[in-house]
């Protein structure tokens, strides 16, 4: 046993990770989840979204182990609750106060999206577990501040070009308050890595752009070319153009958002280091995935939503089919003790603004 | 010591409490006590079976229990499960699992929920509004006629006396409509946003603009279009709106919660339709007010809609028809409204 452990601990091993879930399961979780919260007006989703990352943790799987989720759906629904009526109380008062409630909203969101934004992270890291032994996230109020509220408000003045210097700062500042029990994490990102990120979507953005203005000055170059002696024909053109605009530029943007989030993704595993020793690979190629995700999506809306759970399994799977991890020796010797996973509250919100959009 | 009962015996997976270890182990129950055991065969734990945490199984995933001291076991295979927790497995399994009857009561609750609630939720949320203090109204009233005043309204251009006329017409319709006399107040400006227009405010303030004015060729056309306003402050139809709209996202954020921003546009573009379609209906309360009101003082009941008609003159069919997307119903309707079908 001990010979055996000490070579272990000097190999590398690639471990792939995979999803082994299917749409046929998922659909039939979302289907019953989906419903029983109708018929309870909302409050069975508590249970629903905790079973529904069960499902979807439990299947991805690492070195032959799945990853488990222990949120307690009551406190889900509280924090939901809360948020709710907090959301109620505001616009209540924002009929009365317009200008000071929006004025004090905005400062509140200020204030509160740092903690929001570290309790967001915290919720879902403790309660996930892997090998029964919990992640952890201890945030920082100033740094969130910081990389989350300051700096992407600073980099407005750099018009965009400052970006994937936020992203970065953003990404490490997450990914270096982040545990696996007791082992932090680390990453190290090159800003010449961050800006090659960028330009995978760039190339996209052109050519789509190029794309759309073609078949615009296609079907309605004469009509735009009019607009100039009469504007008012703008009004006849707008059914048109919106159908134009639906039907090409949001897709378009899908496939670029993905894209990026691919290249992105790649980065950030890429330069990921668990316990000083750990790494990890993304092997996702940008465009192609922006493509298959596209693709997942098309037939989702075209099913009327049906294909959903299918589409989630199926983007899940070819993700984690893109994804590694380089271990070094076996993984049995990560310490640590579970924690309070603090309140949901912050969590709930993060979820209702999107801030947790990427969490695993 | 313990008479081992092979069959009531179960291979998996220990793990250890505080670390990421794992090895080779079972589980058995004794009497109401789970025990497990190590590869050698060393007792690791004994817990009350009541204190084990069992979680539903993730379908095609072994199942796993936890115990109080932080270790773990899991299993493939759902018959183990059965044998060791009989009964609790049993609840964990009612609760996460439905049999072909449970599915299609629920499919069949879910499907009259929409009925339910087109027909249900309007008469919820009007009791609500109806709890909601009328100071409230008037403070809401109070601060959007403040904005209003300071940002798209100008002084009225009106000679006095046709605003003096108006006030009398006013007067008349507020003591045939049964509101309080302080509950309502006339007051004239000018917009060129608005361009011909009223409105009534939930603080009672009616605004009558110079535009509207210019256009009526009669004093019952004022007056319909007056009772109509009036009839929008005493059935409260701004609070009831903002009740109706609050609830409406309320469940919407709460069905679709933890949806992709796909479903919820879908359901940000269906509370939309549903609101309009509230909207259509406190128009039409209004129209059957201001014809009842109309009736009482003797004026006509139909000469709003044909102030109306001047008003939308360029709009054609569309402004004649009711769509699902439009804010009031349409002139045809609405004069079939206010002739009460005669």
């Amino acid at each position: 046993m001990d010979g055996s452990m000490q070579s272990a601990a000097q190999e590398e091993r690639r471990l792939p990770f995979s999803f082994s879930g299917t749409g046929k399961d998922y659909f039939g979780i979302c289907l019953r989840t989906f419903l029983l919260a109708m018929v309870t007006l909302g409050i069975y989703d508590a249970w629903g979204t905790v079973e529904r990352r069960r499902y979807l943790l439990g299947h991805t799987q690492l070195d032959g182990h799945g990853f488990d989720y222990h949120a307690k759906p009551w406190v889900i629904l509280l924090a939901r609750l809360i948020v709710v009526a907090a959301i109620i109380d505001i616009n209540i008062f924002a009929r009365i106060w317009p200008k000071e409630v929006a004025l004090g909203a905005a400062l509140g969101m200020f204030v509160l999206l740092p903690w929001l934004i570290n309790s967001a992270w915290r919720f879902t890291l403790r309660n996930m577990s892997y090998r029964n032994l919990r992640f952890d996230f201890k945030g920082n109020y100033f740094q969130a501040l910081w990389y989350f509220v300051l700096l992407p408000f600073l980099a407005v003045f750099a018009l965009g070009l400052a970006s994937p210097l936020v992203t970065r700062a953003q990404a490490q500042y997450v990914a270096r308050h982040m545990k696996y029990g007791d082992a932090p994490f680390s990453l190290e990102m090159t800003v010449g890595g961050m800006y090659r990120v960028l330009l995978v979507a760039i190339p996209l953005l052109v050519l789509i752009g190029a794309v759309i203005g073609g078949v615009l000055g296609a079907l309605y170059g004469s009509e735009i070319a009019a607009l100039t002696d009469r504007p008012e024909a703008l009004g006849e053109l707008f059914g048109g153009l919106i159908m134009v605009v639906y039907l090409l530029m949001l897709p378009a943007f899908v496939l670029a958002a993905m894209s990026y989030r691919a290249a992105l993704r790649n980065a950030v595993l890429c330069g990921a280091v668990l316990d000083g020793r750990h790494k990890f690979e993304g092997t996702l190629r940008p465009w192609r995935y922006g493509l298959f995700v596209l693709g997942s999506w098309i037939v989702a809306v075209l099913s009327l939503g049906f294909a959903v759970p299918w589409a989630v399994v199926r983007i899940r799977r070819y993700q984690m089919d893109h994804t590694v991890m380089i271990a070094q020796g076996d993984l049995d010797d990560f310490k640590g003790r579970e924690r309070d996973a603090g309140d949901a509250v912050g969590a709930e919100t993060g979820v209702m603004e999107g801030i947790v959009g990427g969490a695993f | 010591m313990e008479p081992s009962d092979p069959k009531k015996e179960i291979a998996g997976r220990l793990f250890d409490s505080g670390s990421s270890r794992f090895q080779p182990g079972t589980i058995r129950c004794l009497g109401d006590r789970v025990l497990a055991f190590d590869a050698d065969g060393n007792q690791t734990v004994s817990a009350p079976l009541g204190s084990v945490q069992i979680d539903p199984p993730v379908r095609g995933m072994p199942w796993r229990v936890r115990f109080p001291n932080g270790q773990a076991f899991e299993s493939n295979g759902p018959t183990g499960f059965d044998m060791l927790f009989g009964r609790e497995a049993g609840r964990v399994k009612r609760f996460h699992g439905l049999t072909p009857m449970r599915w299609t009561a629920l499919i069949l609750a879910s499907l009259a929920l929409p009925f339910v609630l087109w027909f249900g939720y309007p008469i919820a949320a009007d009791n609500v509004a109806r709890a909601v203090p009328v100071s409230l109204d008037r403070s809401i009233g109070q601060s959007t006629f403040r904005e209003l005043d300071g940002a798209v309204f100008d002084k009225s251009e009106l000679p006095s006396a046709r605003k003096a006329k108006m006030r009398a017409i006013f007067t008349e319709i507020l003591r045939a409509s049964d509101l309080a006399p302080g509950r309502a107040r006339l007051v004239f400006r000018k917009s060129d946003y608005f361009g011909a227009n009223a409105f009534a405010l939930p603080d009672g303030t009616v605004v009558m603009l110079d535009d509207l004015v210019a256009l009526a060729e009669s004093d019952d056309e004022i007056a319909g279009v007056l009772a109509h306003e009036v009839a929008h402050i005493r059935e409260r139809h701004s609070m009831r709106q903002v009740v109706r709209a609050a609830g409406i996202s309320v469940l919407a954020l709460l069905i679709l919660g933890d949806g992709s921003s796909f479903a919820e546009e879908i359901a940000a573009m269906g509370a939309g339709i549903v609101q309009f379609s509230y909207n259509r209906e406190f128009e039409t309360e209004a129209d059957l007010a201001s014809a009842q009101i109309m009736r009482k003082l003797g004026r006509d009941p139909n000469a709003m809609i044909a102030l109306l008609r001047r008003v939308y003159k360029d709009c054609g069919e569309s402004c004649e028809e009711t769509s699902i997307l439009s804010t009031h119903p349409g002139l045809r309707d609405r004069l079939e409204t206010v002739s009460g079908g005669e």
